[in-house]
């Protein structure tokens, strides 16, 4: 495991010209640790990355965590404590059973008896969402998705699955949880990012081109799935209203360049963009089918390839606040979308109800 | 940037086992407490900060389940994992940000529904460590012999600890053991993990504290008098034991540099007015003295002998009784922030130390102290 996180830090800090010496504070981001089995990780993980005898914290928000361990760096910053910070943030599924450590999230009294990891909620949401919208939704545009960010994948070389395949291979692979089958659904993966967050006068000697901070909002929501409106969830309504409104954005689709969701389920691309306001409620379906989010659209959404295409859950997260920024930067190679001013990522977590929305500028 | 202060802390009486109640309704009790001891209610709250362990819950992500107990249903709200005095830093920069007015800071801990032991083995990573079976306790014992050994401190320093704070823990009405013992006690109770005994080791604890941290103009329009942040610092060691210079507490070291840099603290046995230090073994209580540069390394049980750290003396230690008296694991370090603020404010649930108006917090972590957190208030 520190390996595997010091590989992402050391990339990130190459990458701003820095060492661990130039770093003040260091954050850690994981998903439950009972993926791993290793209670307060980062106190394994953070002197690996030359941290000892300096600030260490690690966040832990379930599936947004990799974005909460960034937006808490961002505050070690702008509360004028800390000038240069690392943020990390893994999961290494493979060194023990993912769904098995998602099922553990159920309450113990209530709902472990019926708990079935992931995909039973997600399919639960996909199927309130169908039920709510279909004929306007259909699950051949829930496959359109999947087949569209395995396509972009093809473009990003730290993707995990890079695929060519058709609507008819989506709709024709094996059941999981119904409505999902088995190519609607992300991978299981190893993976860590990093990201170094610095302060304004810092970020302009270390790069002529940083992204900017322009818009950030959080918000949690209940627990109880009953009370959670899956296929319009109020925390990510609520995150993004909170991130346009610090960035002056009216408008998102127009001001915004390009979005990174997170997509662990193609169904969820078309729930985000219209809880993001991309779209009305009801018209996600359209906007997939319509082209406009693949790369080379209006709007591409996920030019990375998203979640569907690999999933260290921890760490997707930053993923998506990665790919957001490097597209500000003009750093994303080959799956870049040329002029992108502004991009948003966004996470969710826990049972659909921990949403972060991050929005990123070329200009401060 | 305007001055940010703890306005508001309420904390449960910790118990061995809270067999009545769920991890959620000791959170909502000190959430409502810690609202209505500053007159807020959680409509007046921005941002909830709080602070748990899915090992010790027996759950993944447990914050799932709490949204509702804490009050932050539809509001930003993050959780730290590490003591709840982290999660108050994490809380204090949200408002330095300018971005937010008002926190919330909660902590819980619910240690007989769990297993202590299996809780800190597994803070072992799997190849080195955890086959060795070691867990707090052994780390704390090897660490104890290690400081013992090399400034020649005699079984009396760390017994005086636990005398002393024994002591204390008698005026406060939240702790969970109240009554006095001796060094004979000490010293004729079982051997947990040779030279640790029984009577040296903090209790296994239920328990949950909240705290209510707000900018300046929030905090001075308010009624009861708010307890100032002016310094905060939080560091970590090197993680494998044996890579580590084992007798000194080099985590809490920094972290208190740091906050005592911030609050301009020079001497800190002459500006400060008492501590509040989070000792899940008597021996720490001496080790982090020395940390805190409240005497010179090796000295701490010289100053335990010179009675300086005891409730009426020259810097009172743990007045509260400290982890030794009841320890509700990751909550304890914000106990003791909340501690700290009713001795500084004067809004104390038992007996006051006198004209105290600068107190430093503290909380430990990982095994043998590998990490720190550190809060200076005043009055």
């Amino acid at each position: 495991m520190p390996e595997l996180v010091r590989e992402a830090a050391s990339r990130a800090l190459d990458d701003a010209g820095l060492t661990a010496r130039d770093v003040d504070a260091f954050l850690v981001g994981s998903a439950p640790e009972i993926f791993e089995g290793v209670n307060y990780p980062e106190n394994w993980i953070a002197p690996a990355l030359g941290a000892a005898g300096k600030p260490v914290m690690r966040i832990h928000t379930g599936g947004t965590v990799g974005a909460s361990t960034t937006i808490a760096g961002y505050y070690h910053v702008v509360s004028g404590m800390y000038d240069v910070v690392l943020a990390v943030a893994y999961q290494k599924l493979s060194d023990g059973v993912a769904q098995y450590g998602l099922s553990a999230c159920y309450d113990p009294l209530w709902d472990r008896d019926f708990a079935c990891g992931a995909p039973g909620l997600a399919g639960l949401q996909a199927r309130q969402y169908l039920s709510r919208y279909s004929p306007d939704v259909t699950e051949e545009q829930a496959a359109m998705v999947a087949v569209k960010n395995r396509k972009n994948a093809l473009l990003n070389p730290y993707a995990q699955l890079q695929m060519e395949i058709t609507v008819e291979d989506v709709m024709a692979s094996a059941p999981v949880a119904e409505p999902l089958k088995l190519l609607d659904c992300c991978p299981t993966s190893d993976g860590a990012a990093a990201v170094v967050i610095a302060e304004d006068r810092r970020a302009r000697k270390l790069t002529s081109r940083p992204a900017w901070f322009a818009g950030v909002g959080t918000c949690s929501e209940s627990p109880y799935v009953p009370h959670v409106d899956m296929a319009y969830p109020e925390s990510c309504v609520r995150a993004a209203q909170q991130a346009y409104q610090m960035a002056w954005i009216y408008e998102p689709l127009k001001e915004l360049d390009i979005a990174e969701v997170y997509e662990a389920f193609s169904f969820q691309e078309l729930i985000w963009t219209e809880a993001l306001g991309l779209c009305a409620p009801g018209e996600g379906g359209r906007l997939a089918e319509s082209g406009e989010t693949a790369l080379g659209g209006a709007f591409p959404v996920n030019p990375s390839g998203g979640v569907l295409s690999s999933n260290p859950i921890g760490a997707s997260a930053m993923i998506r606040q990665i790919e957001a920024a490097m597209q500000v930067m003009g750093k994303a190679g080959e799956h870049q979308v040329p002029g992108v001013r502004k991009a948003l990522a966004h996470s969710w977590g826990g049972a659909i109800q921990f949403s972060t929305v991050t929005i990123f500028s070329e200009k401060l | 940037m305007d001055e940010v202060a703890v306005i508001g802390w309420a904390q449960t009486d910790h118990r061995l086992a809270m067999e009545r109640e769920t991890h959620l309704s000791i959170i909502y009790q000190v959430v409502s407490e810690a609202l209505s001891s500053c007159g807020l209610t959680i409509h007046d709250i921005d941002v909830v900060i709080d602070a748990g362990s899915d090992f010790l819950d027996g759950r993944g992500i447990s914050t799932c389940i709490t949204v509702d107990a804490m009050g932050a249903h539809f509001k930003e709200e993050s959780k730290v994992a590490g003591d709840g005095l982290l999660a108050a830093i994490y809380a204090y920069m949200r408002i330095a940000s300018g971005l937010f007015s008002t926190a919330l800071v909660v902590a819980y801990g619910k240690s007989s529904e769990s297993s202590p032991v299996k809780q800190t083995q597994s803070m072992c990573e799997p190849f080195y460590l955890r086959p060795l079976g070691v867990d707090a306790t052994t780390a704390a014992a090897l660490q104890a012999r290690a400081y013992m050994h090399h400034y020649g401190v005699s079984p009396e320093g760390p017994a005086g600890v636990a005398v002393k704070n024994r002591a204390a823990g008698v005026y406060n009405p939240h702790a969970q053991l109240r009554s006095e013992i001796t060094l004979e006690d000490v010293a004729s109770s079982s051997e947990l993990a040779s030279p640790i005994r029984e009577l040296e080791a903090s209790p296994s604890s239920d328990g949950a504290c909240a705290v209510v941290i707000a900018l300046g103009d929030v905090a001075r329009s308010l009624r009861n008098r708010p307890a100032w942040i002016s310094g905060m610092g939080h560091s970590i060691d090197a993680y494998s034991p044996g890579a580590r210079e084992l007798y000194k507490a080099r985590a809490a070291a920094s972290a208190s540099r740091s906050a005592f840099e911030r609050a301009g603290i020079t001497d800190p046995l002459a500006q400060l007015d008492l501590v509040e230090l989070s000792e899940s073994f008597a021996y720490q209580e001496l080790m982090l003295c020395e940390a805190f540069g409240l005497c010179a390394e090796g000295e701490g049980e010289e100053l335990l002998k010179s009675r300086a750290t005891e409730r009426g003396g020259r810097l009172p230690v743990n007045p509260s009784g400290g982890a030794t008296c009841a320890n509700p694991l990751v909550a304890t370090g914000l106990v003791r922030l909340a501690d700290a603020c009713a001795q500084v404010t004067g809004r104390t649930d038992g007996p006051r130390i006198e004209g105290a108006k600068k107190a430093l917090a503290h909380a430990g972590g990982g095994l043998a102290m590998q990490t720190a957190a550190c809060m200076v208030v005043e009055k």
